[in-house]
């Protein structure tokens, strides 16, 4: 899979501190790292992500969920949820959103990529449809 | 069996001991009372009916004591004085004095004259040569201690008995010796009896004992009979009742046997009484227990169903919020519903503080994965600043067991029971992480094969990261330069709380001079510790490739 342009959405430093190494290393280009749901919303239609890595329990009102819902409404870019929060309830929130994938904290580069491989790639043979 | 039915059986059995017990009582005491009342009304009649005989011979005496102490009457009896026939024996003075016949004898026991009466047709009749062969001088009529004593008693004629009265003939005066006897008689024919049938109203029947054998009922009477004045009271059948007494002859001889018959109307109206008693007992009962069904179905059925419908309700719904509706009344049931709706606040209660327990575990669950994420990050920062290809794999190698440590930590999380983890689901995750980090092509494959095992979330970690030591191992080592391969991955449950993983693969085997006890790898070092942890044993096969075998006791 190709280089894609990636957007961070973590409040945790080190975590996304490290993520943007990885996806570096990857090949892929973080195009810019918020820390909470409504910079989120703002930033993509800024930055024009090819895809999101968001993060669900976020600092302030908005969560990984909900902005992913008013991102939605303005862009098609795939959304990748990277959390701990594995309970059902968020569990079923996640399902309810159609995300392109889904990251269970910790993880590692394999899963990683294999999750971001796996997003573009049906992103990409969605568009072509 | 239902309450109501319960209840309705045991109003019923009650209703028929109360019943039978009261029916046998009222037999015992009200039959016991009629008959008493039927044998002395029995008994008065026949005692009326004996007065009524008795009154015949006062009868007989009154005429002998007016006959017999008479001046006209001496003279008579000794030929001195001829028209007395004339002037005093007529027919209609036997009729008069109601009396069958008057026999005038002398004072040697010879019959001066006689004279008897059909009183039927109130005209003179024969004497019978029976009733004067009677009138012996041995016959106790004739004797007499005093001038002025009257004697009385009854014999058997073929006809009919006749009853008889004496008295010693004297002159007005009594101053005479004893002239002769005067013996006046009255026979106890249809008429007689008739008569006094109709003045006691009483039905009665004679029996001559001198006849021919006695019917059953009569001669049990009479052998039951104490004496001549005793009166016998028996039932002869459903209808009748008899009293009897005997009549003795002039000589002391049971002669005639009395039967006075007498209908049960007392006897029918005790047993009518007691069938209206026993009916009033049934009809009472059937009430109360009708009353006592329906005061169960208001009062306690009714509210009972009310109960248990919510409580259903409640259970079905799973609603911890609802309630029992608030019973009318201040009784047990209402103390019951007040309890089971305590127990449901309760219950909500519990459940409030589960659900609160429940966050606050996501919570924690949620803080350690976090953490052990920040770790990992650092890992990863820090293996993107090392040149050395052995430290990356050090530093990759740790970030692999804070995953599998934090996989116990999603599948705690998702357990019922938070302190266990199911050891076949967390295995599937485990290999399947370790799958996506190690397979980069289908040269290599994995297969698992699990029982299902609930294992304490320490032994968990314990076999995921032994999973993980081995597991990694075979990737990096048994399969180079590309070399295709299978791994088979077990996890047995061998029953007693024995259980067994085994990691076998077909690659390239380990070193021959390889110790696993006194290795230096860390990974081995690992699993060696990690089996003694669990109480167990590592065994290695190294026929057709590598086999590790751990066996240990669960907890």
């Amino acid at each position: 899979m190709g280089m894609a342009t990636i957007l961070i959405v973590e409040d945790e430093f080190i975590t996304s501190m490290a993520l943007h190494e990885s996806l570096h290393r990857m090949g892929h280009k973080v195009v810019s790292t918020v820390s909470t749901g409504d910079a989120a919303v703002i930033a993509v239609p800024h930055f024009q992500p090819e895809l999101i890595l968001m993060d669900i329990f976020l600092e302030g009102s908005t969560d990984g969920v909900a902005a992913a819902q008013r991102i939605k409404a303005i862009s098609d870019v795939p959304v990748v949820y990277v959390t701990a929060h594995t309970d059902p309830d968020t569990l079923k929130r996640v399902i309810y959103s159609m995300p392109y994938g889904f990251i269970a904290k910790p993880f590692v580069d394999d899963n990683l990529k294999d999750v971001i491989d796996k997003a573009l790639a049906r992103y990409q043979a969605k568009k072509n449809l | 069996m239902s309450l109501r039915k319960r209840t309705l059986l045991l109003v019923a059995l009650i209703m028929l001991l109360s019943v039978a017990t009261l029916f046998v009582l009222a037999r015992m005491i009200l039959l016991g009372s009629f008959n008493d009342l039927e044998n002395d009304d029995t008994r008065r009649d026949a005692l009326r009916v004996q007065e009524a005989l008795a009154g015949e011979f006062d009868s007989l005496g009154a005429v002998v004591g007016d006959w017999a102490p008479w001046t006209d009457t001496y003279d008579f009896v000794r030929g001195d004085n001829e028209a007395y026939i004339d002037d005093n024996l007529q027919d209609y003075t036997l009729v008069n004095l109601q009396v069958n016949f008057m026999i005038f004898l002398d004072h040697s026991a010879r019959v001066v004259y006689a004279k008897q009466v059909d009183l039927d047709s109130e005209s003179d009749a024969a004497v019978p040569p029976e009733l004067l062969a009677l009138l012996a001088p041995d016959n106790p009529l004739l004797h007499h201690d005093a001038v002025d004593q009257s004697s009385m008693g009854m014999a058997l004629l073929p006809d009919a008995p006749v009853f008889m009265a004496s008295r010693p003939i004297v002159t007005s005066d009594y101053a005479s010796e004893i002239g002769g006897t005067l013996v006046v008689g009255r026979y106890l024919d249809a008429t007689k009896l008739k008569e006094i049938a109709s003045k006691t109203k009483t039905s009665f029947s004679l029996r001559r004992l001198d006849g021919p054998a006695l019917p059953s009922d009569s001669q049990a009477a009479l052998n039951a009979l104490p004496g001549a004045s005793a009166i016998y009271v028996k039932p002869l059948d459903n209808d009748t009742i008899a009293g009897y007494f005997r009549l003795d002859d002039l000589h002391g001889q049971p002669a005639l046997l009395v039967r006075v018959d007498k209908s049960r109307t007392i006897f029918h109206q005790g047993q009518k009484t007691l069938r209206y008693l026993v009916i009033s007992i049934i009809l009472t009962g059937v009430a109360f227990g009708a009353m006592s069904v329906l005061l169960l179905e208001t009062s306690i059925l009714r509210r009972l169903r009310i109960i248990t419908r919510h409580v259903v309700q409640i259970g079905h719904s799973g609603d911890r919020t609802a309630r029992l509706p608030a019973l009318s009344g201040k009784d047990e049931l209402t103390q019951l519903a007040g309890a089971i709706n305590e127990t449901l606040a309760a219950l909500e209660k519990s459940e409030i503080e589960r659900h609160r327990s429940n966050i606050l575990l996501q919570e924690i669950h949620h803080r350690i994965k976090n953490s052990l994420q920040v770790v990992s990050s650092l890992l990863t920062l820090q293996t993107g600043r090392i040149q050395d290809d052995a430290a990356v794999q050090v530093l990759k190698d740790g970030q692999s067991r804070i995953q599998t440590i934090a996989l116990v930590h999603e599948k705690l999380y998702s357990s019922t029971e938070p302190s266990l983890v199911n050891l076949g689901a967390y295995t599937e995750s485990l290999v399947d992480n370790l799958k996506r980090s190690w397979t980069h092509s289908d040269a290599v494959t994995i297969s698992l094969k699990t029982d299902s095992v609930i294992l304490s979330a320490d032994q968990a970690v314990s076999v995921g990261l032994i999973l993980n030591e081995l597991i990694s191992n075979t990737f990096k080592h048994a399969f180079p330069d590309g070399r295709p391969g299978e791994i088979n991955v077990e996890l047995r449950d061998l029953g007693e709380k024995q259980y067994l993983i085994r990691v076998q693969d077909n690659g390239a085997g380990l070193p021959a001079d390889l110790n696993i006890e006194q290795t230096k790898t860390l990974g081995l070092q690992l699993v060696n510790g990690l089996a003694k942890q669990l109480k167990g044993s590592l065994s290695l096969c190294r026929d057709e490739g590598t086999t590790f075998e751990v066996r240990f006791v669960g907890e």
